[in-house]
């Protein structure tokens, strides 16, 4: 009784009338088929690794995607407010900004800060107070629409959120957006605000009118909202304003100077978990370079008497790698489908009720899995090479 | 026993195989075996041939040297004229494949595979025309039954007839098989046997036993005895010998 067939003895019941006439008894997948139990252990370590660099990679991602989505407004206009010294911006600065060509229209706005649950903490956002007119122009740039409710009547003490803000602070239509006991740095209005109306789309937008604005916050600075003509063009425009304004007079919040800076302080937190996942690859890796060597270790005699009957060691290795490279393919997209479930599952019931925003679908988290199976495909393969490259077929074959 | 004196007229002697002054020596740590020394023989191109002796006698190694899974350390083994001493150990493997047929011991299969699928392993391709030497070469060695079943299913006597019909598969040149029966009893040792014999006519049959009554049939039986090549005898003179083992 040879070694081989004791130790693969319990795969007869999958393989009974699996005889095609044509396929090549060596087949990887038939081999991968048949020992599904004896691979399992290698599929799973490649299923955990995944899902761990998966999540890890989208749990950070989750920062960068709320700091864009809480911000997104500044892809469509850039807000331009004063210094602490004053309560207005200077007339000669409006001028300037509106000398830049390519602005499309500078708006005057004031309103109050309301706050979200974000990843770092409660973060200001501005409730800005426009005329209608002015409103249903920002709305239409931001590709926004009211979805529920109605939009603030002038005067009283209402706003209109986005969706998704509404979600983050878990309100309905009728709760307080904004009150006297608010806390959270800027955040705050004299008057509890209600929430009449929702509005969905792309960017994260709030409302109020003017006219309450201007009643129960005199002293909220007076600030202007600039739009581009060109969308594409808002990011130079921005970057022109902070050349021509008096920086001492004027504080120009734009795409670059909120999400750019946000980010770079976020850089430190990619480092670290790009050293998280070379390590977890790497472990991972050497725990399946040394898999492959027990692997082969078992289906010694079984290389051995095919290399005896004459079958080259360069086909027994591509057929050892061949079946390793079918289980990190398969261990890796189970690895995605769990990660992509789990993350889907826990979106709101984790995530979503600290104030991040993630992505169960995240295409980085994919891409970073990518080299998992690859790099474990080629530890296997210089395993079974060394090994293979040692094997005397003759003294395996005599053992018994 | 003289060397060569035993010559069937049906038996066309050519240097299809032969060894001259074949030496093997085994390196372990500081001790040195030398499992062969001066072998001179020739094989003819068909027929059954025995080789017996007593254990650690070199038997096996003068197969390992003579099928190209072992290089000599001294002196040439030649196949059809290409000295197998100095082939390339890839050549080496591709005549294993092309010209020389297996039967080891043990009656290794790969456990994963089916009888079917284990008789397969030895062709080169695996098309339409390997499976109809599949089929055939196992209904000639009755074994047809198995196809379907795992080598878990199948008795040590039933495996070793599966090893054979892989051996065959190919229509190999020579046949080695080393100590093919000792694995099993009497009954089935026999019957694997005679299945090689059967072989005699397509080409060569090189059978290693401890066991005379196994090479009843065989046409000459070249007897070892210390790592030589002592000479050829017959099975009527080898009948009853004690060579030990
Ligand atoms: N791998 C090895 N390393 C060291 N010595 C070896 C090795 N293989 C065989 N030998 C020695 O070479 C000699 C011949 O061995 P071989 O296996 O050819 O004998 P044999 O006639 O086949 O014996 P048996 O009937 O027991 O199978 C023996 O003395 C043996 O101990
Ligand atoms: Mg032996």
């Amino acid at each position: 009784m040879g070694m081989v067939e004791r130790t693969e003895g319990h795969v007869e019941r999958s393989a009974q009338g699996a005889v095609a006439r044509n396929s090549h008894p060596l087949s990887p997948l038939t081999y991968c088929r048949r020992n599904i139990r004896r691979l399992l252990p290698m599929a799973v370590v490649i299923v955990l690794s995944v899902f761990l660099v998966a999540s890890v990679v989208t749990i950070v991602d989750s920062v960068d995607l709320t700091v864009t989505t809480v911000y997104n407004y500044t892809r469509v206009l850039t807000v331009v407010i004063p210094q602490r010294s004053s309560l207005a911006i200077d007339p000669d600065d409006r001028n300037r900004i509106a000398g830049i060509p390519g602005v499309d229209r500078i708006i005057d706005g004031s309103g109050f800060f309301m706050s979200l649950n974000t990843v770092f903490g409660a973060t200001p956002f501005l409730v800005m107070a426009v005329t209608d007119s002015s409103r249903n122009y920002i709305l239409q740039r931001a590709n926004d629409h009211l979805s529920a409710g109605r939009m603030p009547v002038p005067g009283a003490a209402e706003a209109v959120l986005s969706d998704g803000i509404v979600r983050n602070k878990r309100l309905r239509i009728g709760d307080v957006v904004a009150g006297p006991d608010d806390q959270g740095g800027l955040a705050g209005c004299p008057l509890p605000v209600r929430l009449v109306g929702i509005v969905t789309g792309p960017t994260w937008i709030a409302f109020t009118t003017p006219e309450f604005a201007n009643a129960a916050m005199p002293l909220f600075p007076r600030h202007l909202i600039v739009t581009a003509k060109d969308q594409d063009a808002l990011p130079a425009i921005s970057s022109r304003m902070l050349a021509v304004v008096n920086r001492s007079k004027v504080q120009v919040l734009s795409y670059r100077t909120l999400v750019e800076q946000i980010r770079t302080t976020l850089d430190s937190m990619y480092l670290i978990m790009s050293l998280v996942n070379a390590m977890v690859i790497l472990v991972v890796a050497l725990m399946s370079g040394m898999l492959s060597n027990i692997y082969f270790t078992q289906r010694l005699t079984e290389f051995a008497l095919l290399s005896a009957i004459g079958i080259r060691r360069s086909t027994l290795l591509w057929h050892a790698v061949s079946e390793t490279a079918v289980v990190t393919s398969i261990g890796w997209l189970a690895g995605m489908i769990v990660t992509w479930i789990l993350m889907a599952l826990m979106k709101e019931s984790v995530f979503e009720r600290r104030g991040m925003l993630i992505n169960p679908h995240d295409v980085m988290a994919l891409a970073y899995t990518v080299p998992i199976p690859f790099i474990i495909t080629a530890f296997a393969m210089a395993t079974i090479f060394i090994r293979l490259a040692k094997l005397d077929p003759v003294t395996i074959i005599e053992r018994r | 026993m003289s060397v060569g004196s035993e010559t069937d007229a049906s038996e066309r002697i050519t240097d299809d195989l032969s060894a001259a002054g074949v030496g093997l020596a085994y390196h372990d740590g500081d001790t040195r075996t030398d499992a062969l020394i001066d072998v001179n023989v020739t094989l003819p191109s068909t027929g059954f041939i025995g080789v017996m002796g007593p254990s650690g006698s070199g038997k096996s190694s003068l197969l390992y040297v003579l099928s190209g899974l072992k290089r000599p350390t001294t002196g040439d083994v030649r196949y059809r004229g290409e000295n197998l001493a100095r082939a390339s150990s890839s050549r080496l493997t591709a005549l294993r494949r092309a010209h020389f047929g297996f039967v080891f011991q043990q009656p290794w299969l790969l456990g994963w595979q089916t009888a079917w699928e284990n008789v397969l392993d030895g062709a080169p391709d695996v098309d339409e025309r390997a499976c109809e030497r599949a089929a055939r070469v196992m209904k000639d060695l009755g074994i047809a039954a198995f196809a379907r079943k795992m080598p878990s299913q199948l008795s040590g006597g039933e495996k070793q007839r599966v090893c054979v019909a892989r051996a065959m598969l190919n229509r190999p040149k020579v046949i080695f098989a080393d100590e093919p029966t000792a694995s099993l009893d009497h009954h089935n040792g026999h019957l694997v046997v005679d299945m090689l014999a059967r072989y005699r006519q397509e080409g060569l049959v090189i059978v290693v036993t401890h066991d005379a009554e196994m090479l009843q049939d065989a046409d000459r039986i070249l007897v070892m005895r210390d790592g030589r090549a002592l000479g050829w005898s017959t099975p009527s003179q080898t009948a009853g010998v004690a060579l030990g083992g």
